[in-house]
């Protein structure tokens, strides 16, 4: 099974349906590019200058998503989770209520829409009803999701958001507290499932030269070589839990 | 040899005004003379942590409170701020932002414990707990200046500015741990008392700062919860958690519903009192 959240979503619908890992990279490389979060929301200016007059009544976006919304439905057309060949599991948050939900039917689009859609950036998601936002405020780690359906050995990857770059407005400002408090669930999280169950799931944790931001795409290759060292190096822990549940 | 006695820590994590539960809390062990030798607070739980630390009745609490969350504290604004966050490449943007005046603060919590109150001159030893602006890692905060200390940690980011402590940028502990357990443990606490909040959310947003302040409030819940779940997992046998219940939110400047606030401590205190004397019992033998 895969289980997915935030932008790993992406990827983890596209490998859940079948593609083999250089169509992946290829789609991955086109889609997620720096001009997907260049366009503003102009009616965010105005609600941030004057906020009486232009009232933000559902929700407040600082980007215009369009750009975004049409390369995810080329990506991933009018599949469903019918169509997945691997057990697929997207998580995002009710922005309402703050809970985790767990999507695993209906449109691909809609639940990968859902789970990127970070807060602030991009509009929230409405799907049945809910306001749905980026999986990561409600778990940044969602091995929860893969231990209730009854994984055997759970492999997670998790990410710290990195911030050493200056702040130089108010949105990120917001950003940069928002990334502390989600490094911080992180590492708690991590301290829970290893003590939990650390006998069923192994952590890879890339180590990157470089700070990767959001959309520096042209580092894919760096990215991926960072995660096959890693994987490489937890490979002998993986085969002796795989022998040990045989 | 005498039976040792079991170190108590009451541990105070971050819910602006409904910490004033804690004082519900001691009411309910001094009672049962159980007293704490040790208190840790964070955010608004470092605001009353501090004044059980230094001894302070329950009305002089009350009273020291009324000084902290004045109108002025949380209306005056602070308008470098303002022309920072309006005009950042004009004026020039830093981390010194805080849209609130910070002086009705910083000025209540010195009038509250004194300008020059050290944690040498606390009754029972305090820790308090802040968050690192740039690292995001906890800083537990032990000597020194004790009114800075308490400002520091009591830093809503983004309303108040941050405190600058020891080279570091510091802001509300709430951030980096709602429930600082670990902090009592690290101090050699055999019992501890955690009382905790829950931050309740929104339903609609009506401006970017009601959507930018929900984001946070799910994540600081979320903190908590997660942090709740690992102290119950690892330390079960050391640990009470109370969660004072509240239907809706209490506002940091609504001081006339302390003395609910006080009795929903204590009625959520008794409700655990049997499993208090059990884990006291136990770390007797």
């Amino acid at each position: 099974m895969v289980v997915t959240s935030g932008g790993g979503s992406i990827l983890g619908s596209l490998l859940a349906l079948g593609c083999d890992l250089e169509e992946i990279v290829e789609l991955y490389q086109r889609l997620w590019t720096h001009e997907i979060a260049e366009h503003p929301n102009r009616l965010a200016m105005l609600q941030m200058v004057l906020p009486k007059i232009f009232k933000a009544r559902e929700y407040f976006n600082l980007r215009d998503d369009r750009l975004m919304n049409e390369r995810l439905r080329s990506a991933l057309g009018d599949h469903s989770f019918a169509d997945v060949k691997i057990p697929l599991f997207i998580a995002a948050t009710d922005f309402r209520n703050g809970t985790q939900i767990v999507i695993s039917d209906g449109s691909l689009y809609d639940a990968v829409r859902a789970s990127i859609a970070l807060p602030l950036i991009f509009p929230p998601h409405e799907r049945g009803g809910q306001m749905l936002v980026d999986g990561y405020l409600s778990d940044p780690l969602p091995i929860g999701i893969a231990i209730k359906e009854g994984a055997d050995i759970i492999l997670t990857m998790g990410f710290e958001s990195a911030s050493n770059a200056q702040r130089n407005s108010l949105s990120e400002y917001i950003l940069h507290l928002s990334g502390v408090i989600s490094n911080n669930l992180l590492n708690a999280s991590y301290a829970f499932y290893n003590l939990a169950h650390h006998s069923e799931v192994l952590l890879i944790m890339p180590h990157f030269e470089s700070d990767i931001q959001t959309f520096d795409t042209n580092k894919l290759s760096e990215i991926i070589k960072a995660g096959e060292i890693e994987a490489e190096r937890i490979m002998p822990q993986l085969k002796h839990m795989v022998g040990t549940h045989l | 040899m005498d039976k040792m006695k079991p170190r108590i820590a009451l541990v105070i994590g971050c819910g602006g005004l409904k910490c004033a539960a804690a004082i519900g809390v001691l009411q309910v062990l001094e009672a049962e003379a159980l007293f704490p030798d040790m208190v840790v607070g964070c955010s608004g739980g470092a605001i009353f942590g501090a004044a059980i630390a230094m001894g302070f009745s329950s009305d002089r609490m009350i009273e020291a409170l009324a000084q902290i969350w004045t109108r002025d504290t949380m209306q005056k604004l602070d308008f470098p701020s303002l022309a920072k966050i309006a005009l950042p490449k004009q004026i020039g943007f830093d981390d010194q932002i805080g849209i609130l005046d910070d002086r009705g603060l910083t000025n209540g919590i010195a009038k509250a414990f004194g300008a020059k109150t050290t944690f040498a001159d606390t009754v029972i030893p305090f820790h308090c707990l802040a968050t690192d602006f740039h690292s995001g890692e906890q800083v537990i905060l032990s000597e020194g200046n004790l009114t800075r200390a308490v400002r520091a940690s009591a830093g809503i980011p983004i309303l108040f500015k941050p405190v600058e402590c020891d080279g570091r940028l510091l802001i509300d502990g709430g951030l980096s741990d709602p429930l600082p357990v670990d902090v009592a443990i690290r101090e050699g606490a055999d019992a501890i008392i955690a009382v905790g909040f829950e931050t309740p959310l929104s339903h609609s947003f009506s401006s970017p700062m009601n959507f930018a302040s929900q984001m946070f409030n799910i994540l600081v819940n979320q903190l908590f919860y997660r942090k709740f779940a690992f102290f119950n997992l690892a330390y079960h046998s050391e640990i009470v958690i109370i969660t004072p219940q509240f239907e809706s939110d209490i506002p940091l400047n609504d001081v006339n519903s302390i003395p609910f606030v006080i009795e929903q401590g204590r009625k959520e205190t008794l409700k655990h009192l049997a499993h208090l004397r059990q884990v006291i019992a136990s770390k007797q033998d």
